[in-house]
């Protein structure tokens, strides 16, 4: 149980880094969380981080699942390709949907990240109650989330993301080289 | 930084990562709908599609549309029948063809979902964190929460109004969506700067018509007329409603010829009959050609003219030495061709004469508006079958907010504009803040899906005005180049995440609604709730105190969401409107459109206008006038009582007015104040509008012009001064525009819109793009040859304000003394497929308008053009 539920704390870590623009004390668990990783300030890191994850411009390295694996649904790329909705449904299915107001493009990394942690909470809970057989369902959602979805496009995000210079942007690249490894772990636990 | 962590690395640091809760992103699924039980049960997950009826606002036009929705993504937009914009004008047309042949859209319309979808979206609340602003400046956005950024706007419109400078806010709008709410919002803050888009549009020709017809927004009948003239109009293909190009293949099926008169072989003119180039702003002198040849060889419609003209006696002796040879000289249109022009058009019965943004946009609109529409009275046909409707509209009636008393001008002095237009007159607000001749500089600054740096001529001085403001908020889907420009950026919807009632377009009243197909897809606020949200922050009540925008505009009850609120506030509209039905109901209609049984109605000048029954007529009374002859006050009966409108006593001011020259005062059954009959014989109502006039014992309606009749010779005209202070001809008066080729700036410059593009908004749309990609420079070939010019070359286009690098698009299709393009090119901002292609227009022009109308003047400039 200990472990489904540190690891729903670190996607839920990932989630907010990649879908909130950086905040004091997001800054202090990333130095905690994330080793090596040197902050810079905070006025250069919300730019950065508006640059880098939300755009437009020639660093913006859009955080959606299906521009990288349906990069051409009309011919071109778009958001909300066949991925997002994919996604949705499973959303749907594992008993969430996303809140009223908050951003609705299913594929967002964020989404896919915080949808991991609720995952491992309910494999945690099942854990608890002692229910085998459920933990055990959840933990094969997590695997066929993590194998269809997750892992298919986040090294082609992370590779483009990586592609800067400067030290606010140092922060998300060492943020991004993190949630990489730490998926990539995640996959080959799952098997 | 390379990463190398083992399993139990993650593990041990996710101690450090923070507590585990589910955070704001999902919530649990409502419907009933838990935690799938398997795997296995997925398939039954599937959601059937949907279509929804909505209406297009890809551009202004509003064509009906369905939009498939499928697992909550649009999927694909397909033409609505049940809308007649899209089918038809006129409804015995709408009734038949959308039967027949269904509905229409244009490329924009198939696009729609490019735009939704665009991954360059404006997604988040984003604050400039760079205090320098210019072009190409780098703003260092940085996302900020939907709370800060609201709070911010609320705080900085709250102090401005505390500090008593609530006229210091200046708003820019588009203008067929939301607007409402925007009127309300600017009234309620107490602010006279409210300006919407149609200045840059086609305001010239709305007060040319106006004046002549009475209706600022005649259509044409076109399908049923057997000969068409178009000034200056591309509607096959320019941005509108998408059944133009039908009606006049319909036409043309049906035997009718088109004419289409442009420096430009547009794809109109390129279909049509006969293209007869010209030289830019002389339309007017062709026009009055024209009207000098059905005059003097009697082909006008003399019955029609005596019945219901005036003026033209008057106008006949003013058009009497225009003749074919005289025009010639003005537009370059052989005389032989004009007299051609003129046999046919008045042989081909019914015929139609319509002009739109083409000799729209130079500084002699007006007069040279009037002329060409002056051509549907002699021929007999406005109003008819065939001719130019009048179209009657009864929408949804805003109900406008008793908003505190504003004692500050506007500041871009419409009331100085005879014959301007409720949008404002953007060149002159934004020139006078540049210059500082501005009555007061305003400070904060709200532009709605707007881009004022692309779209307002001049786009230097655009650049400026805005930098000239403390504090700039735009709302657009995209970071457009005034975005770029602004303090706070908000993100807008596009009209497949929002709502809006649309009226116009069609010949007779139908009301269609655009609703969200999907949800605004970053979580954000849609413009009108925006505005909303915004109010509350504030606490803006209206001049008695009252709450406006926390209360149902029906239940009068507190409405904490600010959709439900809207939604209310359209119902409002619509039970108070023609339509008489609430916004469920409206959705619940085919075709989420709500159309008006009675269908287009020819002659409705005929109308005869009823008294009330049991209605008193009584003569030797008098209307009693405020001091500036503006209000009615009451009536004097015959034996000199003076009384108030509803029949009792009145106390008369001392400098009040007595009209005693009145025919009659009509007053209702119980002896209240009804109207009058004025001494020229027109009839009035009680607060002095205007209803009709005597004719053979009865009142007719006539034509909403001051007289009741279609208006050759223009006394309202005659009475007033331009912006300059200069008088106004009673005459359609053909006057040479301000600007004109010479050696230094040897070529007109004009430019249009074509269907591939809105405006300068859809240039990060990849379909559109796909279809015009850039807007090449058209050079006639025989000047092309003189300046040593191929096809495809690179050249520099230059005037007095502005020089840019452009593609030479070598062709026979345009007048050899011009040379022209697409409008909307040239982004520098936008997103990532707009920018750097083709050449921004605006930056070659002055920032004026024309002096009658405050329309923006988008092509009265020259330019010089050589080889790079």
């Amino acid at each position: 149980m200990e472990t489904s539920l540190a690891r729903a704390s670190l996607y839920n870590f990932l989630a907010a880094a990649f879908g909130d623009p950086p905040t004091p004390q997001m800054m202090e668990a990333w130095v905690k969380t994330v080793p090596g990783l040197r902050p810079a300030p905070l006025d250069e890191m919300s730019q950065a981080y508006t640059r880098l994850l939300v755009g437009p411009g020639a660093d913006y390295a859009p955080p959606y699942a299906s521009l990288y694996l349906n990069p051409s649904s009309n011919g071109k790329p778009q958001l909300w390709g066949a991925a997002a909705a994919a996604v949705e449904a499973l959303y749907g299915e594992a008993g969430v949907e996303i809140a009223p107001g908050q951003p609705r493009v299913p594929d967002h990394l964020a989404l896919e990240l915080q949808f991991m942690q609720h995952l491992c909470a309910r494999e945690a809970d099942a854990e608890v109650r002692g229910d085998s057989a459920q933990a055990v369902e959840w933990r094969e959602r997590q695997r066929a989330f993590l194998r269809d979805h997750l892992w298919p496009w986040l090294p082609q995000f992370v590779a483009r993301l990586s592609n800067t210079q400067d030290e606010a942007r140092a922060v998300y690249r060492a943020l991004a080289a993190f949630m990489l490894a730490f998926v990539q772990s995640e996959v080959a636990d799952h098997g | 930084m390379t990463t190398t962590f083992t399993r139990r690395d993650f593990l041990k640091l996710a101690g450090a990562a923070g507590a585990v809760a589910l955070g704001t992103r999902f919530v649990a699924a409502k419907n009933g709908r838990a935690a799938a039980p398997s795997l296995a049960s997925r398939a039954a997950g599937q959601t059937a599609g949907n279509w929804i009826a909505t209406a297009c606002n890809m551009c202004g036009g509003q064509t009906g549309v369905l939009v498939r929705v499928d697992e909550g993504r649009v999927a694909k937009i397909e033409p609505n029948p049940d809308n007649p914009i899209g089918v038809a004008n006129v409804s015995t047309d709408f009734w038949r063809w959308k039967n027949t042949d269904g509905a229409a859209m244009c490329p924009k319309g198939n696009a729609g979902p490019m735009a939704l979808y665009d991954p360059d979206r404006v997604k988040t609340p984003l604050k400039r964190t760079n205090p320098e602003k210019g072009k190409g400046v780098d703003p260092g956005w940085a996302a900020i929460s939907w709370d800060e950024a609201l709070n911010t706007i609320a705080a900085k419109l709250r102090d401005l109004r505390d500090a008593g400078e609530a006229h210091k806010l200046v708003w820019f709008s588009e203008d067929h969506s939301f607007v409402d709410i925007q009127k309300d919002f600017t009234e309620l803050y107490g602010t006279p700067n409210y300006h919407n888009h149609s200045n840059l549009c086609d305001v010239a020709r709305k007060a040319s018509f106006k004046l002549v017809v009475g209706d600022e927004r005649p259509l044409g009948d076109f399908a049923n007329a057997r000969h068409i003239l178009l000034f200056g109009w591309n509607p096959l293909s320019a941005t509108k409603w998408s059944h133009l190009p039908r009606i006049f293949t319909r036409a043309i099926e049906n035997g009718a010829k088109l004419v289409v008169v442009d420096p430009y072989l547009s794809q109109t003119a390129a279909r049509a009959h006969e293209w007869i180039p010209l030289r830019p702003a002389t339309d007017g002198a062709l026009a009055l050609a024209l009207a000098h040849l059905l005059i003097k060889w009697n082909l006008y419609d003399q019955e029609f003219v005596n019945n219901w003209t005036t003026g033209f006696d008057d106008f006949a002796a003013f058009v009497a030495d225009k003749t074919p040879e005289w025009a010639e000289q003005i537009t370059d249109v052989p005389a032989a061709t004009i007299r051609r022009m003129a046999r046919d058009m008045a042989n081909l019965r019914p015929a139609v004469v319509d002009v739109w943004s083409g000799p729209g946009q130079h500084s002699n609109a007006v007069q040279g508006g009037r002329a060409i529409a002056i051509l549907n009275a002699l021929l007999g046909n406005v109003d008819r079958p065939g001719g130019l409707i009048n179209p009657e509209r009864k929408g949804p009636a805003r109900q406008k907010p008793h908003g505190p008393k504003i004692a500050q001008p506007r500041l871009d002095n419409l009331n100085l504009y005879p014959f301007g237009h409720g949008s404002g007159v953007y060149t002159e607000v934004l020139q006078s803040i540049v210059d500082g001749t501005a009555a007061y500089m305003p400070k904060i600054g709200m532009v709605i899906f707007q881009n004022l740096v692309l779209s307002v001529p001049g786009t230097d001085n655009v650049i400026e005005a805005l930098k000239k403001l403390e504090f700039l908020v735009v709302v657009d889907t995209m970071l457009s180049e005034t975005a770029e420009m602004a303090d706070i950026v908000i993100p807008g919807t596009t009209y497949l995440e929002r709502y809006d009632l649309t009226t116009n377009w069609v010949t007779w009243t139908s009301v269609s609604l655009r609703q969200p197909a999907v949800e605004p897809i970053f979580g954000q606020l849609p413009e009108y709730e925006f505005v909303v949200e915004v109010a509350r922050r504030m606490g803006l009540k209206d001049a008695d105190d009252k709450d406006f925008f926390t209360v149902g505009r029906i239940s009068g009850q507190p409405v904490d969401s600010t959709q439900a609120w809207y939604e209310e506030y359209l119902s409002e509209q619509l039970l108070k409107g023609g339509p008489k039905i609430s916004l469920d109901d409206l959705k619940a209609l085919p075709g989420a459109v709500w159309i008006d049984p009675k269908g287009t109605r020819y002659e409705k000048f005929k109308d005869e206008v009823h008294l009330p029954d049991g209605a008193q007529t009584k003569t030797g009374y008098a209307i009693v006038k405020s001091a500036d002859g503006k209000t009615i006050l009451g009536f004097k009966d015959d034996r000199g009582a003076a009384h108030k409108p509803d029949g009792s006593a009145l106390d008369v001011p001392a400098d009040a007015k007595m009209d005693d020259k009145v025919q009659q005062i009509i007053l209702d059954k119980d002896g209240k104040l009804w109207g009058y009959v004025d001494a020229k014989g027109i009839l009035k109502g009680a607060d002095g509008s205007e209803k009709g006039f005597r004719r053979d014992g009865k009142f007719l309606k006539g034509w909403s012009t001051p007289s009741r009749l279609i208006e050759f010779t223009s006394a309202q005209a005659a009475a007033r001064k331009d912006r300059n202070g200069n008088a106004i001809d009673a005459q359609p008066v053909y006057t040479p525009r301000d600007w004109f080729p010479n050696a230094d700036f040897p070529l007109y410059l004009i430019n249009w819109k074509e269907s591939s593009h809105t405006h300068s908004r859809t240039f990060n749309n990849p379909w559109l793009i796909e279809l015009m990609g850039w807007n090449r420079l058209a050079i006639n070939s025989v000047t092309a040859a003189r300046l040593g010019l191929k096809d495809g070359d690179e050249i520099w286009v230059e005037s007095p304000y502005g020089k840019a690098k452009a593609l030479a698009r070598v062709t026979q299709g345009i007048h050899p003394e011009v040379v022209g393009w697409q409008h909307g090119f040239g982004h520098w901002g936008l997103g990532h497929i707009a920018k750097g292609k083709g050449t921004a227009d605006g930056s070659f022009n002055k920032t004026i308008s024309d002096p009658i109308s405050g329309m923006a003047l988008h092509k009265e400039v020259c330019v010089k053009v050589y080889r790079v």
